[in-house]
């Protein structure tokens, strides 16, 4: 009987809710571990903020903005390669020289470019797979090209040479597609927690509580002791709100450069990638459509790019003014996706250039067609003239002009693009900042509660 | 002093902020069973194959990932050279998934049991063992053909090749088109036109001669080969063809079924059964057809019927593939298929009424209850020959008189192919 009342009143002090330390060195002591614990998250926080953006920034800018670029870089040196085919086609110098030099330098172009795409996607197996079809129909391509140069200049020749073009279409609707997995992708990386305004929120509050915690030490303390104040807490206080205010800037300042470089930026870079994509699809087409006297390409591959891609409707000259000293463009297609919101003097220089050149390269077109013998050519001639001269007042021409006003604004948004991307990437010092601060802030913390049990004892 | 309530206070604390930093609660879910299918069928045929698995997923849980390519054999080759084939391949070609099964790159298909009378199965057994599986069939030695413009010229439906021929002349007199045709397909260009040989090569000699042609026991100079080339030649001529050979040339084989153009388009097109939906698809809902088929006229011998099939094959052996390929060639399946308009079946017990429309379900009838098939040579020779079969073709459109050199460099490749 008696062994089992001095069980249950052994067992009864457990059962009891925990009470505060009833003694000033006791809540001392239970003050400091507090505010280590409180102070644990908040450097966890910080360090983890500034690891994970700089992560996310070497992520985006050293592998998937590029992965996706090369894909769109591979497409418009297909689509270049293609082009200098048609045109070669169209001039009669075909069956002498084959698609030329233009198409070699062009394919070796769009190869490297598939590399370095096949390359930076080595840890997706999707894309990879995906990439290793496209890599194999680029051969298929060359083996078509080459097959025609076998016919010469007969219909042989031509059905090749169409037969290839259909495929390239087949391909840069494979490259296109990744692409589109890949830009959503990169949407979704700089999306990530780590990177978002919203990380400040949960760091804000944990450190805002932190501080409350070091002004109610302090407050206790100067209760306690005289109402004596403590600089080792007090100081601490202002370095962890210093901190504070540190990585939310920072956290803003990464968040908003990565919209730029990695949102708009991309966006931007790609859609002139496929413009230029573009103006050599509409050179090719004309090209082709001579040679085969206009019969209609009737096949189901996806329908190639058009001047309508690039700009929609044409703008006026008044409108490429506009363009050019920082209006919105009022007019649809690659170009205007490109310069919408951006004000960039020399971007938007580059794309009025590239807009006035597309008109010279409808009027061509137009001309090029109306001047082709009926029947179609493929032994130069007035309407391949038009198509296949390099002058500003002919297709290729104009197209090279274009073409250069493009890679001049592809240029300017790189620039940029490249900055944002660096001061994303940079993290203010606050990876080494940020722990400094926090063992500063824990030190003076345990050092202002610490002193004052010292000094407790010694008064006693 | 410190109380026994401060460690406990802080390990609560230490939980909570615990809990705290981590938003995200892992987990680890099992595996799910995924069968990836690289295949042909893009756009209605896709969409075809995903009601076809749809079932079958839901009754599984297994994840069936499809991607179409129309140059399916270059992916595969790809990726199988990288070490990344899918587990299940489907070509139209069994020569091209067999090249496979000899450097032992196919699993075979032991637990597969489609019921397929033996000649559907055939083509996909090497040495004996089932190495590979069709799983749609089509027919082919078919002629799509406009009611009215044959009316319009008084002639029944020709059954003959000289009838054919004669027919022909008649429309062309009468200022219509008689053929469309279209070779344009990508890499596989020419295909079509490789119909018209094989079908001209089992119509004029049978199918012994086209057995040995096929298996590269006979010459592509021999007479009986010969014949056939020349004979489809006789209807490639600016009259005869709509837009004559450059339009040949160029246009897609999807795009040429211009039967149905009351003003222009054509009388005739030679194509398989997987034109069906392109036509039903022009005709409104209960109106009667304005088309029809016939079956492609022979020379006084007995009608041996070409049909196609799209083929599937084993790369990963995986129990999940195989219950793939088992509901596949199942009639339950097959049933489905032939129900979206895009295939007809080689499973006989697939009921007729499956079919969606009167021609399709006549061509299903003509398909399982033909008495003498064979499968389309080209898809049977090896990947080398067919391609330069394929090639040669869009060469004799080009340039019909140039026969004699293009049957001598297929005779080339032939040496080496197999």
């Amino acid at each position: 009987m008696s062994s089992t009342a001095a069980g249950s009143i052994a067992h009864r002090p457990s059962r009891v809710r925990p009470r505060l330390p009833a003694s000033t060195p006791g809540r001392l002591v239970a003050l400091a571990l507090l505010l280590v614990l409180a102070l644990i998250p908040v450097c966890t926080l910080s360090v983890l903020i500034a690891d994970r953006s700089r992560a996310t920034t070497a992520e985006l800018r050293d592998r998937r903005i590029p992965a996706a670029l090369a894909l769109d870089q591979a497409a418009a040196a297909l689509t270049e390669a293609d082009r200098a085919t048609a045109t070669s086609l169209v001039s009669g110098a075909f069956s002498l020289t084959g698609p030329g030099q233009d198409y070699q330098d062009a394919v070796k172009r769009a190869n490297q470019y598939l590399t370095v795409a096949v390359d930076l996607h080595r840890d997706d197996p999707g894309a990879r797979a995906r990439l290793t079809g496209v890599n194999a129909l680029m051969v298929e391509y060359t083996i078509m090209v080459g097959l025609a140069q076998t016919g010469g200049d007969g219909p042989l020749s031509l059905a090749n040479v169409f037969y290839a073009s259909d495929l390239r279409r087949t391909i840069v609707t494979g490259l296109y597609d990744q692409r589109r997995t890949d830009l959503a992708e990169i949407r979704a990386a700089r999306s990530t927690w780590w990177v978002g305004t919203y990380v400040a929120v949960p760091f804000g509050a944990t450190a805002f509580l932190a501080v409350l915690l070091l002004l109610f030490a302090h407050g206790y303390l100067r209760r306690r002791f005289r109402r004596r104040t403590s600089p080792p807490l007090l100081l601490g206080a202002a370095a962890l709100a210093a901190l504070i205010a540190w990585t939310v800037l920072h956290a803003q300042s990464t968040h908003d450069r990565l919209a730029e470089a990695a949102g708009r930026g991309v966006t931007g870079q790609s859609a002139l990638w496929q413009a230029r994509t573009a103006v050599h699809e509409v050179v090719g087409s004309t090209a082709l459509d001579l040679a085969s006297g206009g019969v209609a390409r009737t096949s189901d591959v996806k329908a190639g790019l058009t001047l309508r891609d690039l700009a929609e409707p044409l703008p006026s000259v008044g409108d490429i003014e506009a363009v050019r000293t920082g209006a919105d463009p009022r007019f649809g297609g690659l170009i205007a996706t490109a310069l919408a919101q951006d004000r960039s003097v020399p971007l938007r220089a580059a794309g009025a250039r590239a807009l006035t050149a597309l008109g010279a390269l409808r009027e061509a077109g137009e001309r090029a067609r109306a001047e082709a013998p009926r029947g179609g050519t493929r032994d130069g001639g007035a309407g391949a003239a038009m198509v296949t001269d390099r002058s500003p007042e002919h297709m290729s021409g104009a197209a090279d002009d274009a073409e250069a006003a493009l890679t001049d604004a592809l240029i300017a948004g790189r620039r940029e693009a490249d900055a944002a991307l660096a001061e994303a990437a940079d993290d203010g010092g606050l990876t080494v900042g940020g722990p400094v601060v926090c063992a500063a802030v824990l030190a003076l913390a345990l050092a202002g509660v610490l002193a004052r049990r010292f000094e407790y004892g010694r008064l006693r | 002093m410190i109380t026994g309530g401060g460690p406990r206070a802080a390990l609560g604390a230490l939980l909570l902020i615990g809990a705290a930093l981590t938003p995200v609660a892992c987990t680890t879910a099992p595996p799910a069973r995924v069968v990836n299918v690289l295949g042909t069928w893009e756009d209605a045929e896709q969409r075809a194959f995903e009601n076809v698995v749809a079932p079958f997923e839901q009754e599984t849980g297994i994840d069936v990932r499809y991607k179409g390519t129309r140059d399916v054999a270059a992916v595969v080759a790809a990726r199988v050279e990288e070490g990344d084939p899918p587990e299940i391949a489907v070509l139209s070609s069994p020569g091209d998934l067999l090249h496979y099964a000899k450097t032992n790159k196919l699993a075979p298909l032991d637990g597969v049991h489609p019921g397929y009378a033996p000649e559907w199965l055939a083509p996909g057994q090497v040495n004996g063992r089932q190495m590979a599986v069709v799983l749609k069939a089509a027919l082919k030695s078919t002629i799509w053909y406009n009611r009215a413009k044959l009316d319009s010229v008084h002639e029944p439906v020709p059954t003959t090749w000289a009838q054919l021929k004669a027919t022909t002349a008649k429309l062309r007199a009468a200022g219509t088109t008689p053929w469309c045709m279209g070779l344009a397909s990508s890499t596989t260009s020419g295909w079509p036109g490789t119909d018209w040989v094989e079908d001209l090569v089992l119509a004029r000699s049978g199918p012994d001669i086209y057995d040995a042609w096929v298996r590269g026991r006979m010459s592509w100079q021999a007479t009986e080969i010969r014949s056939a080339w020349q004979s489809w030649g006789e209807l490639l001529n600016q009259d005869t063809v709509q837009g004559g050979p450059i339009n040949v040339l160029l246009t897609g084989f999807d795009k040429s079924a211009q039967v149905l153009d009351a003003r222009g388009g054509c009388a005739f097109d030679h194509q398989g059964s997987f034109v069906a939906g392109t036509y039903a698809a022009r005709t409104p809902a209960g109106a009667t057809p304005g088309y029809d088929t016939f079956a492609f006229p022979g020379f006084d011998t007995p009608p041996t019927r070409e049909v196609a099939g799209d083929v599937a094959a084993m790369f990963h052996p995986t129990q999940a593939a195989r219950d793939l390929l088992n509901y596949l060639t199942g009639t339950r399946a097959q049933s489905l298929w032939v129900e979206s308009g895009t295939a007809l079946s080689p499973d006989r017990n697939v009921p007729p009424n499956a079919y969606r429309d009167e021609v399709t379900r006549r061509l299903g009838t003509a398909l399982s209850g033909a008495r003498s098939i064979r499968f389309d040579g080209s898809d049977l020779m090896p990947t080398t020959m067919r391609s330069a079969f394929q090639r040669a073709v869009s060469a004799y459109v080009s340039d019909p008189s140039a026969l004699d050199r293009i049957l001598d460099d297929l005779d080339r490749v032939q040496a080496t192919a197999y």
